[in-house]
This record gives C-alpha cells, sequence and structure tokens, in this order.
C-alpha cells in the first residue's frame, strides 16, 4: 500500500513537472523551444539548462514531453528539482511529499504567504518547560518533595540541556512554519549569544531568547534589535545588564563590549559598505565605519539597565546577585546608573539629560539609519539560506528591500526574506552563476538527513523524548547524539565558541575557494575530527533502521530499499531528494557501477538491497555534490 | 639539492602560480618576494628537532594583571591606577628575589620557571606595522597617510588576524599566518612525511594557513577515521568494504567546475591520506607519564606532547602546533574569571614544560603565548575593555628566561604610553619582532624572515632589532 501510494505521489510529480522555460531565448514559449528542446536531446554537447524542464539531470525525451504540455497549456508549474532546491533553502529539509505539493501548487510565492501568514506562538520555553515537568520533577532535594505541577516553579532554573535540545529537534523536523524556524535559526547565527560561557545553565533563558527570534523573525529588524539588546540572557552575555556610569576618581569607565558587538557584528560591520555589499574604498583602504570616540558614546547610552526583578526604588537591589536574575524579561532602565553625559553616535551626538530608554531609541534608530545595515544583514541572511557568494546585484535587489519593502518602510525582514527567495538568482543561480551554493553546516546535514528519510516516531511527548514511568529517581531518556555536539561537530544550538559564531560570514578557506577569492563561512569548522565525527554519526543513523533503541537516532529507508532493484529510477529518486536533480552524469555512472558490479551479500535479496540502498544513499551523502547546497 | 626538493619547489611555484591566477588581489609584493626568496632556500639538511608551540589566548587576556610590580612603590603606582582591579599584594609571587616583579597569585608554577630561567616575558608585544611613538599615532589618527598602523583595533577577530598573519586581511583573501608560511619552507626538513609541520589542536586557524600546506587538526583525545569507508573494520566490516571505498575515492576525484565542491573533495581526500599516516604510530605511542591537570588546555597540550614523543616514527624533524584557549575576554567579574584562567594556563604551561624534560627534549620545544590584545588599564566597573600591547610568555629549554625581555611601559590612563586616555597601551615590541625571533630559532633564515615577517624590516634600527633576544 505504502509502496502504491508513494507510486501515485511520484507519478503525479511527473506530471506536474512543466515549469515553463523559453529555451531558445525568443521572448515566447512555443513549438520553436519544442524544437529547440529536441534538437538538444539528438545533439547533447547543445544541451542548455534551460532546456531541463522535467528530469532532474541532463536534457532527454521527459524534457521534450514537458516543453509540450506547457506549450499546450497543460502545465506551468514548478519542475521537482526546482521545489526541492527551494525547500531545502526554506526548509530543514525538502521532503517528498512537500516537494511534489509545492511542485503541483505551482508558486513559490503562495508557499511563502503561507509560512508568513502561520501563526507563531513562542514555543521553545513551553515545549522546554513542559518536558521538564514530565521528568517528574520534585520538589526539595533528592526527588523526596511534592511532585511540580507548574513551571513557574523553576523556570528561571537550569533545565538539562538534553531536554532544550530535544525541544528545538522536535520543532524543526515537524513543525510546518519551517520558514520562520529556518530564519530563526539564521538569526541565532547572527544576534549570538551562547550557553558557553556566562550563560552555561540558563537554558530557559536561552530558549526565551530563541523564542524572541522566532516570533520576530518575520518582524523588523530595529524591533528586534531593541528586544535583543534588552534581553537578559544578552545582557549578560556580553555584559551590558548591571553596566554603570563612568566613575572617573576609581578609573572607571562603561563596558565597552555590547557597544563595540553590537555594532560590529549586529548591525553595520566595520567598513563602511555600498549597497551591494562591497567595501568602500579610500586610497586602497576600506573606511571605518566609527572610531573608538563612537565606541565609548555607545558605552556611554548602554549604561543603567538590570533584572526585571531589581527595583530602582529599592537601591539595594541594583546589586541582585547574578543568578537570582529573572531570565525571560526585558531588562529594565535604572536612571541613578545612567550616563546622561553628551554621547558621540554615529554622525551625531546625542543632547545630555535624558533618560536610558530615551538614549537607547535614539542610538539604536542611529544604528538603524546607517547605510551599513541593509547590505550587512541581507548579505549574512542570503549567505545562510542561499549562497555563500552572492553576486553584489543579488545583494542590492535584497538591500534595497530591506531599506523599503514597497510601502516605505525599512527593516521588513519578512520582505527581505521574501525578496531573497524569489530572487532569480535564488532560483536560478545554480545554472547561471558560477561557484554558486553554500556548504551544508552539521545541523542542517543532520536536520535533511532526519526529515527526507524520517526518524523513529517517539510519541509520548514528541521526537526525540521519552519519559520512564513516574518513579522516585525517575530521569528522561533521548537518544542521542542530539546534544554536546559542539566538539564532535563542530555546532550546536545556542553554543557558539564566542560571538563570533561557528564560523565567520568572511570565512575564505585556503585552497580552491581562497585562490578564487571567495568565501565559504562553513568551512570554518570543517575539520579532520568534525568530518569523520559527522561522517560516522551519518552513517549509524542510516545503518541501524533501529527504532526500539532511543539510545540513538536512526532513520528510515526501507522505501528506497524497495526501489533499489530498479536502479534507474532509484538513483532519479535519490537525485531528486538528496541533490536537487542536479547529479551529475559521471556520478551517476559511479554509483550505477557501484550497485551493479559490487558483491554484496546476495543469498539475501531483502538484505542485498538494504545494503544496496543504504551504500547509496551514504556515498551521496558524502560527496562534495551533495555537501554544497546549490 | 636533491630531485626531491626540485620536485617540492616546482610543486610550491606552481601552487603560488595558481594562487596569482587565481586571484590578482594576492600578486602583493609580500607574496612575490616568498616566490624569490622560496628559490633561494633549503631546509632539507636541518637534522636536529625543534617544535614551535603557540597558545592563543582568545579574547586578550590582561597581561598587565599577569605581570605585576612587586617593589612597595611600583605596586602601590600600579594599584593606583588598577584601583578595584588591582591585584592584592600579598597573594604574589615575586621573581628572581629581586623583589622588583611578580606574577599574578594563580601563577606559583609560572614564576618558579622563571626563577629557573626557563621562562621569559617579553613586554609590550602588540600588532604595529612600524615603530610608533604615541605623537606618531595621534598624526595617524588626524589622519597622516604615511604613518602605517593596523586597521581595526581592538577589534577581536581583525586583531587575531593581524596576531596571526601579521598582514592586512582582504574580504576573500585569506593571507597566508606566520607559521604557515615556516611549515611551507620548512616541509623540505620533513622528507617524504605525510603530514604537514603544522598541527592543530584547535581546528583551523589563520596562524597555521600557509601557501601550500594547511594544519591537520584533531582532538586532545585523537583523531577518528571515517569507518564506513575504510577496508574494514569492526564496525562495518563488508566483504565489499573495498569497493565501497574505492568508489567513495572515484567520487571525490570527479572533476568539478565549482570550486566550493572543488573544496570539499580537497578536504576528504587529504583528510583520508593523513589521519592514515598518523593513527598508526599515534596507537602505538608510549603513555605520557607526565600528570597534567585535567581541563581543556592541558589535555590539548598533553596530546601535543604525545605527537613530539613520536616525531621519529612520523619522519618530522620540524613541527608547528597551535592551540586556542578563550575565556580571557574579561568585560565582567574580571578578578574572578581571571584568576580562574591564569591558574589553568600556569597548571597546563607547568605540565607540558615537564613532559619536555621527560622526554628529554626540553631545549627543542619551546611555547609561547599570544593574544588578541591586552586590556584597558582602566576598570568599566568590574571587568576591563579592549586593549593594545600586551605582555606575553615564552618557555623552554631553550629560552633566555628569568628576564623581562622589552620594556616595561607606564600604563597609567593618559601617560606617554597610553593612546588616548583609557590605558589602550601602545605596543614598544611588534608581533613581527616577536615571531622573527621565535622563527629563526627554528632555522630560518634572515631573507626569509623578511619574507614571513613583512613589517621586520622596519624594526631593523628598533632598540631591539630584528631579534628580540629571548631565545639564547
Amino acid at each position: 500500500m505504502k509502496n502504491l501510494l508513494f507510486l501515485l505521489f511520484a507519478t503525479l510529480g511527473a506530471i506536474n513537472i512543466s515549469y515553463a522555460n523559453d529555451v531558445n531565448g525568443d521572448g515566447n514559449v512555443n513549438i520553436n523551444d519544442v524544437i529547440s528542446v529536441i534538437n538538444m536531446v539528438l545533439n547533447p554537447s547543445t544541451a542548455s539548462a534551460a532546456a531541463d524542464c522535467a528530469s532532474p539531470e541532463g536534457v532527454d525525451i521527459n524534457d521534450v514531453i514537458c516543453i509540450i504540455n506547457i506549450v499546450l497549456g497543460n502545465g506551468g508549474g514548478i519542475s521537482q528539482a526546482d521545489a526541492a532546491r527551494f525547500l531545502n533553502q526554506t526548509t530543514f529539509g525538502a521532503r517528498l511529499a512537500d516537494i511534489n505539493a509545492l511542485s503541483a501548487s505551482g508558486s513559490y510565492e503562495n508557499w511563502l504567504n503561507q509560512q508568513f501568514n502561520l501563526p507563531a506562538p513562542a514555543f521553545f520555553v513551553d515545549e522546554l518547560a513542559d518536558k521538564w515537568l514530565n521528568t517528574c520533577r520534585r520538589d526539595g532535594d533528592n526527588g523526596t518533595g511534592d511532585l511540580y505541577t507548574s513551571i513557574d516553579q523553576f523556570v528561571d532554573t537550569w533545565a538539562p540541556e538534553d531536554l532544550s535540545t530535544a525541544s528545538w529537534w522536535n520543532a524543526v523536523l515537524n513543525k510546518d512554519d519551517q520558514l520562520r524556524q529556518r530564519v530563526a535559526f539564521a538569526l541565532s547565527e547572527i544576534l549570538v549569544v551562547s550557553g558557553r560561557g556566562p550563560l552555561s545553565d540558563n537554558d530557559f533563558g536561552l530558549a526565551d531568547y530563541y523564542d524572541l527570534l522566532y516570533t520576530n523573525a518575520f518582524g523588523n529588524y530595529r524591533d528586534l534589535l531593541e528586544k535583543v539588546t534588552l534581553h537578559p540572557m544578552m545582557g549578560r552575555y556580553l555584559s551590558m545588564i548591571k553596566n554603570e556610569k563612568a566613575n572617573p576618581a576609581e578609573n572607571i569607565r562603561p563596558d565597552e563590549n555590547y557597544a563595540r558587538e553590537i555594532l560590529q557584528l549586529f548591525s553595520i560591520g566595520v567598513h563602511e559598505l555600498n549597497l551591494d555589499g562591497t567595501l568602500k574604498m579610500q586610497n586602497g583602504q576600506p573606511i571605518p565605519t566609527y572610531d573608538q570616540d563612537v565606541i565609548e558614546g555607545f558605552a556611554q547610552v548602554f549604561t543603567g539597565w538590570n533584572f526585571a526583578n531589581t527595583d530602582p526604588s529599592v537601591p539595594w537591589t541594583w546589586d541582585l546577585w547574578i543568578g537570582d536574575g529573572l531570565t525571560r524579561m526585558p531588562m529594565i532602565p535604572w536612571e541613578d546608573y545612567h550616563d546622561t553625559t553628551e554621547k558621540q553616535l554615529l554622525n551625531t551626538t546625542l543632547p545630555a539629560n535624558q533618560t536610558a530608554q530615551a538614549d537607547l531609541t535614539a542610538a539604536l534608530d542611529n544604528i538603524f539609519a546607517h547605510p551599513n545595515i541593509a547590505p550587512f544583514i541581507s548579505k549574512q541572511l542570503i549567505q545562510r539560506l542561499v549562497t555563500s557568494n552572492p553576486t553584489p546585484a543579488y545583494v542590492a535587489r535584497v538591500a534595497q528591500k530591506f531599506n523599503n519593502n514597497g510601502v516605505g518602510v525599512k527593516g521588513d525582514l519578512q520582505a527581505v526574506v521574501k525578496a531573497i527567495l524569489l530572487d532569480d538568482e535564488a532560483r536560478n543561480g545554480h545554472a547561471t552563476v558560477p561557484n554558486f551554493g553554500k556548504l551544508r553546516e552539521p545541523l542542517l546535514r543532520l536536520s535533511h538527513l532526519r526529515r527526507v528519510f524520517g526518524t523513529e516516531p517517539i510519541t509520548q511527548t514528541g521526537t526525540f523524548w521519552q519519559r520512564e514511568e513516574c518513579g522516585q529517581g525517575s530521569y528522561s531518556f533521548y537518544p542521542m547524539p542530539i546534544d554536546s555536539t559542539l566538539s564532535a561537530f563542530g555546532q550546536e544550538l545556542l553554543e557558539a565558541p564566542s560571538v563570533f559564531n561557528f564560523f565567520l560570514p568572511t570565512y575564505s578557506p585556503a585552497g580552491p575557494v581562497g585562490n578564487a577569492g571567495l568565501v565559504a563561512p562553513e568551512f570554518q569548522i570543517v575539520t579532520e575530527n568534525t568530518m569523520t565525527q559527522l561522517s560516522n554519526e551519518i552513517v549509524n543513523e542510516v545503518l541501524s533502521q533501529d527504532w526500539d533503541n532511543y539510545d540513538y537516532i536512526s532513520v528510515d529507508t526501507s522505501h528506497e530499499e524497495t526501489l533499489v532493484a530498479n536502479v534507474g529510477p532509484f538513483l532519479d529518486h535519490l537525485n531528486l531528494l538528496l541533490l536537487n536533480g542536479d547529479m551529475s552524469p559521471d556520478l551517476r555512472t559511479l554509483l550505477r557501477d557501484y550497485l551493479n558490479n559490487t558483491p554484496f551479500y546476495d543469498n539475501d535479496v531483502d538484505e542485498k538491497q538494504a545494503y544496496q540502498a543504504r551504500d547509496a544513499i551514504l556515498l551521496i551523502l558524502h560527496s562534495p555534490d551533495y555537501l554544497i547546497q546549490k | 639539492m636533491t630531485n626531491k626538493m626540485n620536485q617540492q619547489r616546482r610543486h610550491f611555484l606552481k601552487q603560488t602560480g595558481i594562487l596569482l591566477g587565481g586571484s590578482g588581489l594576492l600578486a602583493t609584493q609580500s607574496q612575490l618576494q616568498f616566490i624569490n626568496s622560496a628559490l633561494a632556500a633549503d631546509y632539507s639538511g636541518l637534522s636536529d628537532y625543534k617544535s614551535l608551540v603557540c597558545v592563543f589566548l582568545a579574547g586578550g587576556n590582561d597581561g598587565f594583571n599577569m605581570f605585576i610590580p612587586h617593589e612597595s612603590g611600583a605596586y602601590q603606582n600600579y594599584a593606583d591606577i588598577r584601583q578595584g582591579l588591582a591585584i592584592p599584594h600579598a597573594g604574589l609571587h615575586a621573581v628572581n628575589n629581586s623583589n622588583q616583579h611578580a606574577f599574578h597569585p594563580s601563577m606559583a608554577d609560572t614564576a618558579q620557571l622563571y626563577n629557573q630561567n626557563k621562562l621569559a616575558l617579553i613586554s609590550n608585544v602588540g600588532a604595529l606595522y612600524q615603530p610608533l611613538t604615541q605623537a606618531q599615532y595621534q598624526d595617524f589618527e588626524d589622519g597622516d597617510t604615511s604613518i602605517k598602523v593596523p586597521l581595526d583595533l581592538f577589534s577581536h577577530n581583525h586583531q587575531q588576524e593581524i596576531w596571526q598573519t601579521v598582514r592586512p586581511l582582504q574580504v576573500g583573501n585569506t593571507p597566508p599566518g606566520w607559521g604557515g608560511l615556516m611549515a611551507d619552507l620548512l616541509a623540505s626538513a620533513n622528507g617524504a612525511s605525510q603530514l604537514p609541520p603544522t598541527l592543530s589542536l584547535s581546528g583551523n586557524n589563520l596562524w597555521q594557513s600557509g601557501l601550500n600546506s594547511q594544519p591537520f587538526k584533531m582532538e586532545a583525545g585523537g583523531v577518528s577515521d571515517f569507518d564506513y569507508f575504510a577496508d574494514g573494520n569492526d564496525g562495518h566490516w563488508h566483504p565489499w568494504a573495498g569497493d565501497r571505498k574505492n568508489t567513495w575515492n572515484a567520487i571525490l576525484e570527479l572533476s568539478r567546475q565549482n570550486v566550493l565542491k572543488q573544496q570539499s573533495a580537497g578536504d576528504f581526500l587529504s583528510a583520508r591520506s593523513r589521519i592514515n599516516a598518523i593513527q598508526g604510530a599515534l596507537a602505538a605511542a608510549p603513555a605520557i607519564n607526565t600528570i597534567f591537570p585535567d581541563n581543556s588546555l592541558a589535555n590539548r597540550l598533553k596530546m601535543i606532547a604525545k605527537i613530539i614523543s613520536i616525531r621519529e616514527s612520523l619522519g618530522l624533524k620540524r613541527q608547528i602546533f597551535f592551540v586556542r584557549y578563550g575565556g580571557w575576554d574579561t568585560h565582567g567579574n574580571q578578578l574572578e574569571d581571571h584568576a580562574t584562567q591564569l591558574g589553568i594556563l600556569n597548571g597546563a604551561l607547568n605540565a607540558f614544560y615537564r613532559a619536555t624534560v621527560d622526554l628529554g627534549l626540553e631545549d627543542s620545544v619551546t611555547a609561547f603565548t599570544a593574544s588578541d590584545f591586552g586590556r584597558t588599564s582602566t576598570s568599566n566597573g568590574n571587568g576591563t575593555d579592549h586593549g593594545w600591547g600586551n605582555h606575553n610568555l615564552v618557555l623552554g629549554g631553550a629560552v633566555a628566561g628569568g628576564q623581562i625581555h622589552g620594556t616595561l611601559p607606564d600604563i597609567a590612563p593618559g601617560s606617554n604610553d597610553d593612546s588616548d586616555d583609557a590605558g589602550r597601551i601602545i605596543p614598544t615590541l611588534s608581533v613581527d619582532q616577536y615571531g622573527a625571533t621565535l622563527a629563526k630559532w627554528m632555522g630560518m633564515t634572515e631573507s626569509d624572515l623578511d619574507v614571513i615577517f613583512p613589517n621586520l624590516n622596519a624594526f631593523n634600527s628598533h632598540p631591539f632589532g630584528r631579534d628580540i633576544g629571548f631565545m639564547a
């Protein structure tokens, strides 16, 4: 039954492959384009990407049928390959059913609008609290007290990090609001806080910070910047919380930490940029966006903020122990500790004698008005979602949307995300822009694998978590590894080594990428260690196929095992699922030969097909053609 | 010159030629010089063993609270400047019985190594392109373009890049690091070894990034392998494992247009051969018996000691190690956090030195610290912000230890050594001089030093010259 359903889906998908292309470039799609495609089939050396209407690899009879359908007015949808490409930029992994649905719907824009309109209640803190309550948490020491009944009883304390990670994995693998999740994840790599450092043991606060990125992912960047600035996790991470005005008698001046990083990393960067993201130069040198005086001015701005559970009318509470501060409520101003002198900002000064909030508002407006913010943030979002080296023209088009969403609003992230994803370069750059694409980062490799094939359905309280019977001293257990992946894989949610993220947007690895003068940020965490450990994890998830063992994650390749006997369609299937239809003829030949010529166990057909299917999948997952998402 | 050397030179030129052909931006004077000097340099005759270990204190160590005036008048002056962040006199470890200077209370072993002349203090080193007076820095700030000062002072990543490369960074063009350039040249000393001279315990880093050599990156626990693509092992032994491995190899070696794909394929191929080269030797290595503290810095230095112990089976005469240890960006809670950090550094360096003694190699291994920048001598309440010049440590039997090399600056805010009024001290020794002194000990010729350290010439007539003199 399952197979029949699949065949039905696959067939439906095939019928819907009919994205209109003007093959001969004359401005019309008509019988002449059909002739062009036929000529390319007869003479493959003349084939162009524009003719690749249907079948994922090369130009063949399917493309002829596809273009005929378009000319006859039967089509107009999105090819499966193009749908897969789009969904791998917008979700945590393009699943076949989603590819076929998008392909059939024929509209990227409708898909985006549907995503934009999904409700977005904060989820992370609630999931974490729910799980934590379900671990039979008891009041008192040693699990002897009453069972906790409300998250308020412990919500500002530590929670097991693995429960936190499980909550996130459950969301990104299973929730429908994939685009919002994906943009929130991208923002978490720009507006970085990390549990590594002063925020260790603040799992609820960190979950709340992530919820902030998630609920504001399609909001306005100016609002987001203020909410991030006042979040107590950011306050602690970059030491703005409890930052005080100067005391010259004791050689004390305001802390410059947040002032420097909000400018350098969260908004405008250190050098002046053109709208297209390229550096402005003067006498052959980049032009600094600010000097030390400006840093000191912003440091003065960011004085006089403390935890929400302090009280400016009760002076001693300024010194509330940091471990007792509320981790999920915005910081509040204390005017007595705020620097009220005049402040040097970017190309302007702030007048003296303003309140902490008035200074903060004016300072963030000042940052937001800087022409760098549009290209600086737009380019990084393009890099997180689409490609490491967008052309300057692409950056400029998106930055323009950042500056004006069409109705005069600056910083509208929904408009920016839409501009990024509907841009011709995002949709067709794989065929038209040299060196297009990006290295899949470790968490996206794992999420893609787990979504595409599906993981074991643990249903009690959601994927990746299950509680034991609620006896005394009981505890939760969960499959590994979803936690502690930083040293093994180089990446772990909200656990970057520093505010500089896991990798810099400007990282240029020595070798082919560096020699070409290009960047490839994700390569910064590629080492002999992370390469091998990630490989071994992926192999285990594909090979184990053991859904009864909750100690580790396994994916389900049983469907692929039913297809492998028919090598051609099997490789077509993997081509779509893992390579966005971009499998090269050379790679196809190597895989086909491997499947046909290798002495797998052949006394047991099921076992043979299992290894054939899994080996083919693993070989693709270990190929540069998969790792570089185009 | 041997045939092998000729081959390596051709390979080297080819690589560099590709670099220049691939990106005109890289055709800078220094790279061109480097090619020329590569034709003249020959390190294949080196017969002794030496290694250099960079301990990078990421975040910016407050060196002026690591090494502190001890004599009462000078201490009082220090305490008046540092106010709430001053380290109490009582716990300091005075050095050399001279009562003049002391190490932080967390650094008893460090003080002892200093007293035993195994460790030296290099005073007020920092990123400079030329010797720089306060007046010159002010002229530079006022727009005098004849004065060269590194860009983006006080920014973590930019100053880490300057420390590790001593070259201005251009977006999309990774400059080679000075450890990597040394490795490019010294590879000839290592004969046919599959492994590069550079080995990192902290992942990718600019310091070890060469023009034609990249570091091997491993963990304190060693390095794992691609289990499923080995010829066969306990976990995944199949009769067809060899076919699988060969198919993967063929996939990686397919020719591809996209440079990101080329990069990815190259990473896999080089990882496979290099893991192969090190794993056997590592498995056969005797345990390091020296007792190390159990923390991530010490664990990684212990692995470095282990790799040094198998230098002969790896066929290596020159090695260049890198370990990064973070947590030094003490904007808040400095007194407590910095004491913890220095304690970890103290214990790890001490254990590492003792391990080199146990291996009988203390004169052949030199460890040194580096950091983004020093910190402000003024306080932000309970921490410090980003500074410039900084104290650093050099450790080993070949070090002219028990001494301060360089001049101690006046760290008072607004002093003649301050870049402005917050105690961001203008360096009086440059990273080029610091690195060149270490590189010369490793055997680099003077002409190669000029290539590796493009600003070194500017310090030829500096009071401390090209060679600061801390290597005996």
